[in-house]
């Protein structure tokens, strides 16, 4: 079963709209993850991604009006896998995060299992 | 201009038959001209016996009927005929019966040259063309004067005063070359006297100098050693190329009215002990005859000239006026022409141009110009450039760039290989900076617009499966969500597309990754595009997601060996399509009891929403469902503010 692939894998999740982040902590509690850490707002999103101990972070793009790209910079700096979230068309990320895995919101609970079992390389 | 003759009879053409008398002083001058030119011709009586060597006073009569309408006609052959009887009385002192007879003889040529050659030449005759003069030489100098030779030599034969076949070719000769001069004279003097020609004074200058010139020649006629009357004929070809029929016959007048002045002046000279009067008079007609031609073929040749010189002038307007409008329309356009040389590599900007990318100077080396204003692109441009060169049509090139003041451009450069001339490129360029910013800002817009709608999306999720979680029928809220999803990915398409219209293929794509892609699926269509509108894109996405979702719960995706047919064609030239899903190798198909949400769907939304027919039909093999909808125009118009839409 899929489920098991992803069993205790730990998720660092950068979401500001609550009910999403809800939605998102439930779906991944589903597929057997448990949530290191929640970001709703960058600086505090980056502060978090120094230090927390996560296997893979899935990154909304627009917290509260700016974009989450220095998250990812500090994730990718430190070998941390991540997935973006986001309503925006994949062509307006920066060209550096155009192979980073994606997905389109809203997603299904098997759509985030796939994603993130691809930024994990499973 | 000799072409500018009254129209003979044109002035009182009240009746034609009735006849009009010239004024007196008109008469009264052609009859002391009719003296003056008999005292001419009697001053060429070199032989006593013969009174003839050349006579004006025939040619003078010919010219005036040619220039006046026939009514009055008679009253100048009877001044002619008086002042002939006149002449008589003065110098020959012949019989009356006899001068009778010779001024009858010379009445009826003037008549004869006269008529015929309006009949030849038509009433307004002129020297305008070598057919006309060779007319006139024809009629009035070769055949009339034959008339007058006859009429004389055989009177001269009749009172025994000379043989016949002596008088006539004298006659003849003599009459000839009066006529082309004197005939030719009252022509030109009739209109100089229309025309009112200027002159200036080098002109007169010119003209004194050829009469002088002529008169030497005469004179030098009437030596014993130099006989130079044939010097006459280039200054005769010098008056008639300048002043063309007037200066022929303006010289062949002076010509004689010297020889003839000469000739009462020295009285010893008339002898011509070794000169016949027959060589005299072929002189005369050779240097008029000449002299006629060479001044008409002078006159077309001006003519040409001047005609040539209007066309021209024409043609030049009619050029700065379509320049001038060309530009106009390119300055309303605030477009600059650009020209590319790819052989000498030299591009050429007009002002607009210039003014457009800043730049000073009109041309430059491509590799100059391209280190001027795209640094960055020079390589890919001129690939480009040798890409249009080639090209049967106009081709785009965007260049971004920076002017000397550092503003930043962008242009669009649309050009066309010349045709028929290899290597060179015109067209226009246009700053489209402003443009491309607008629809920047737009697409910008979209993209918002467009991440907000799926944020919104992704919320309703949220709350959904917040609010169904602990419910007691998970099925319903997954397929609530599913629902969601789909819907979600249709305006994921319609997004990519700036809401315009999304290809019907990738629709249908994008619709089945959820199930599993293409392994379970056969797909085939015409290859014909087919593209959807908003409302049509979604709503078909929305129904194959519920026919998916019934496959795998009823139909053939439920069962491992199951498969889906999915074809489409393009119908009635593109006005419509055909769309056809086919399941195999499922279950036994059940007509369901119910009506779920999900056919409720298919067969009302879609066939609303399609505007077309949706037809499912419950087969034992596999269900199959049918749809016939139209293609809509892309880009859809926004309805009028108010209205209500569907």
């Amino acid at each position: 079963m899929a489920a098991c692939q992803l069993e205790a894998v730990r998720v660092f999740v950068v979401e500001d709209n609550a009910i999403l982040a809800i939605m998102l902590e439930d779906m991944l509690g589903d597929l057997g993850c448990a949530v290191a850490a929640i970001g709703s707002d960058l600086a505090g999103a980056k502060d978090i991604a120094a230090t927390v101990a996560a296997d893979v972070a899935v990154l909304d793009i627009n917290i509260a009006g700016e974009a989450s790209f220095p998250v990812a910079d500090i994730l990718a700096g430190r070998g941390i896998p991540f997935v973006f979230a986001t309503g925006y068309n994949q062509a307006r990320l920066p060209e550096r995060f155009g192979v980073a895995p994606f997905l389109s919101k809203p997603f299904l609970p098997e759509e985030l299992e796939q994603v993130m079992l691809d930024a994990l390389g499973r | 201009m000799i072409a500018s003759w009254p129209r003979a009879g044109g002035a009182a053409p009240k009746r034609g038959c009735s006849l009009i008398r010239p004024s007196q002083p008109a008469l009264l001058l052609f009859f002391v001209a009719s003296i003056l030119a008999g005292a001419i011709g009697q001053s060429f009586a070199f032989d006593p016996q013969l009174t003839v060597t050349l006579w004006p006073p025939v040619g003078l009569l010919m010219g005036l009927l040619l220039v006046s309408p026939p009514p009055r006609w008679p009253w100048w052959l009877a001044a002619s005929g008086l002042a002939e009887l006149t002449c008589n009385a003065l110098w020959w002192s012949n019989p009356l019966l006899p001068a009778l007879g010779y001024m009858a003889a010379n009445l009826a040529e003037a008549l004869t040259g006269a008529v015929l050659l309006r009949w030849a030449a038509g009433q307004r005759f002129a020297f305008r063309t070598p057919r006309e003069t060779a007319l006139f030489a024809l009629c009035c100098a070769l055949v009339a004067p034959m008339v007058s030779a006859t009429g004389i030599a055989a009177i001269d034969q009749l009172i025994g005063k000379a043989d016949f076949s002596m008088t006539w070719p004298l006659v003849w000769l003599g009459d000839a070359s009066g006529a082309l001069v004197f005939a030719p004279l009252v022509l030109v003097v009739v209109n100089v006297w229309q025309a009112r020609t200027r002159t200036t004074a080098l002109t007169i200058v010119e003209i004194a100098a050829l009469a002088g010139l002529l008169v030497l020649v005469a004179a030098g006629a009437f030596t014993e050693q130099w006989q130079v009357h044939y010097l006459a004929l280039p200054l005769l070809m010098w008056a008639a190329l300048r002043f063309q029929i007037r200066g022929a016959v303006g010289a062949l007048a002076v010509l004689v009215v010297a020889f003839a002045a000469l000739s009462r002046a020295l009285p010893q000279s008339l002898d011509f002990p070794e000169r016949s009067a027959l060589d005299l008079q072929s002189f005369f007609v050779v240097a008029a005859l000449s002299g006629l031609l060479v001044a008409t073929l002078s006159h077309q040749n001006a003519r040409a000239r001047a005609a040539l010189g209007v066309a021209n002038a024409r043609l030049e307007d009619r050029v700065r006026d379509r320049t001038a409008r060309l530009v106009a329309a390119l300055r309303a356009g605030r477009l600059g022409v650009i020209e590319v040389d790819l052989a000498s590599g030299a591009v050429t900007l007009d002002p607009a141009a210039r003014h457009l990318l800043g730049l000073r100077g009109g041309r430059f080396a491509p590799a100059e110009l391209l280190a001027q204003i795209v640094p960055a692109d020079a390589a890919r441009i001129s690939a480009e450039l040798q890409h249009a060169a080639r090209a049967p049509s106009a081709h785009r090139i965007t260049l971004s760039c920076r002017t000397r003041l550092g503003r930043s451009l962008l242009i669009d450069a649309d050009i066309h290989a010349r045709s028929g001339q290899a290597g060179l490129l015109i067209g226009v360029i246009k700053d489209i900076t402003d443009r491309v910013a607008a629809e920047r800002r737009q697409q910008l817009l979209v993209d918002e617009l467009s991440h907000r709608v799926k944020n919104t999306l992704a919320t309703v999720q949220a709350i959904a499966q917040q609010s169904l979680r602990r419910t007691t029928d998970p099925e319903r809220r997954d397929s609530l969500i599913a629902r969601l999803t789909a819907y979600a990915r249709g305006h994921d398409l319609l997004a990519g597309s700036n809401w315009q219209a999304a290809p019907l293929d990738q629709v249908v794509a994008q619709a089945l990754v959820p199930f599993g892609g293409g392994e379970r699926f056969e797909i085939a269509h015409d290859g014909q595009p087919v593209r959807l509108p908003p409302r049509e894109a979604l709503a078909l996405a929305l129904a194959l997601h519920e026919l998916c979702t019934n496959a795998i719960k009823h139909g053939a995706l439920s069962v491992p060996a199951g498969r889906i047919f999915i074809d489409w064609e393009q119908r009635d030239a593109g006005q419509r399509f055909a769309f056809n899903w086919r399941e195999t190798g499922g279950p036994p198909v059940a007509v369901p009891t119910r009506r779920g949400f999900g056919s409720t769907l298919l067969q009302r939304t879609l066939a609303l929403d399609l505007r077309g027919t949706v037809d499912v039909n419950f087969r034992e093999d596999g269900l199959e469902c049918r749809i016939i909808a139209p293609i809509p125009a892309d880009s859809p118009q926004p309805p009028a503010l108010g209205e209500e839409t569907a």
